[in-house]
């Protein structure tokens, strides 16, 4: 019998997976029960995660690439049914939530650029439409442009820009989303040299609360506050 | 839009709007980590690379089941690719209960790997924090945590073969994972993929 004060003790193992059944199922019953013990499973895990690259590192040969591409098949993913309750965030919301018409337009729009959700545990999302921002360049930069696509939950959103002019390897591009005065980091990122540039943007707060968008050019890996010229700007 | 430069996650949502060039890239990206871990374990190329195919078959088609709050996408993938590997090893060779068949052929591969040059630019700092971590471990720590992970073998085989206590044997996995994870964890977060 596994008593819940042990089954912590047991995570690391769980994680390695070194446990035999009975003990890898208790423990696997009480992680579902314990957001803690889920957590410290996550860590757990992650760290198992690294042991692979332990072995000595071997390319497979070329040809097993083709093989794979030639045989994909264009088929929807094995998505689960609607209204089964296994995990995924995917579940059974992308028909619902992805209406076509949007996916075409923001391809159109956006030169074959695609709309992605960030992947989180989920409950249903609220349905709803994506909200397109668009930046404009200033006199620093008055070819640039990028649109921000906001997720119909308003908290997560991808950022594409186009014609930004490369940095050199000290600084980076840094957006700030802008409420009333006040600015919080949205994320850096780095462009390629056609200045094509992309950002998953986890905003600490909704983003539909704030009123406005600006890209600056700051020091590589980003500071606490705009110092550096403004490229990009746009209004929510 | 150049898929490259998109990282893990992005390329995983794009793979579940079906993009076979985001799988392409993460393809590039991880098949060495996926085909060497598998052929660490398995000693077979040929295995090794239907193993390989597997994953990322796999990973097209149930991208979707892939957990951002579980961890990364590489360490996804390297889950994958361990579970596949042990149910090909399991397959090969019916093992009766406590008896590790598995030992022999995973101890003599269990030598110190010095890292060799990384080409890999986002593998190669892990590379070396972990070789350095695993340096850093008590050599019997070491040894428990390669034997399980790479051999798929469970506490209870691990105690058998080496002819130890099971209790001493969960000690040894216990604190040789609890330093690992320390170390990991108390570093910066690594970018996935550039």
């Amino acid at each position: 019998m596994v008593e819940g004060l042990h089954v912590s003790e047991m995570i690391p193992a769980y994680a390695l997976g070194a446990l035999d059944e009975a003990e890898a199922s208790a423990v696997a019953q009480h992680v579902r029960r314990c957001p803690a013990c889920a957590a410290e499973l996550a860590e757990y895990e992650e760290t198992a995660g690294w042991l692979a690259l332990a072995a000595p590192q071997v390319d497979p040969p070329p040809q097993l690439k083709q093989q794979l591409l030639a045989g994909l098949d264009a088929a929807p993913p094995a998505a689960d049914a609607p209204g089964r309750s296994l995990p995924g965030w995917l579940s059974s919301l992308l028909p619902v939530w992805l209406p076509v018409s949007i996916v075409l337009l923001v391809m159109l729009a956006a030169s074959n650029l695609l709309l992605l959700q960030r992947m989180r545990g989920l409950e249903a999302r609220q349905q709803g439409e994506f909200m397109t921002v668009t930046l404009a360049g200033t006199d620093a930069a008055p070819a640039a442009s990028a649109v921000l696509l906001i997720d119909p939950d308003g908290e997560s959103a991808v950022l594409f820009t186009d014609a930004l002019p490369a940095l050199d390897l000290t600084q980076q591009y840094q957006l700030w989303l802008i409420d009333d005065g006040q600015r919080d980091n949205g994320g850096v990122f780095s462009v390629e040299p056609g200045g094509t540039g992309t950002l998953s943007v986890l905003a600490p707060r909704p983003l539909l609360e704030y009123d406005a968008l600006g890209i600056t050019i700051e020091p590589a890996g980003g500071s606490p506050g705009p110092t550096g010229q403004k490229v990009l700007g746009g209004d929510l | 839009m150049d898929y490259a430069t998109l990282d893990d996650q992005t390329l995983i949502g794009l793979i579940v709007h079906r993009q076979p060039e985001a799988l392409s890239v993460l393809y590039d990206r991880y098949s060495r980590l996926v085909y060497s871990l598998s052929l660490h374990m398995l000693g077979d190329d040929s295995a090794a690379e239907e193993v390989t195919l597997d994953v990322f078959k796999r990973v097209w088609q149930h991208a979707g089941s892939y957990r951002a709050d579980r961890g990364s996408v590489s360490t996804w993938l390297s889950g994958i690719a361990r579970n596949r590997t042990i149910d090909r090893i399991r397959r090969r060779r019916a093992r009766p209960e406590g008896h590790s068949v598995a030992l022999d052929a995973v101890a003599h591969r269990l030598h110190a790997t010095t890292p060799e040059p990384e080409r890999k630019a986002h593998l190669a700092l892990q590379r070396e924090r972990l070789h350095e971590a695993l340096e850093g471990l008590p050599d019997e720590q070491r040894e428990v945590l390669l034997l399980s992970y790479f051999g798929g073998l469970s506490q209870r085989e691990i105690a058998s073969a080496l002819d130890l206590p099971l209790g001493t044997v969960k000690t040894r996995v216990r604190l040789g994972m609890e330093k690992l994870r320390d170390v990991f964890l108390g570093q910066d977060a690594v970018a996935e993929g550039d």
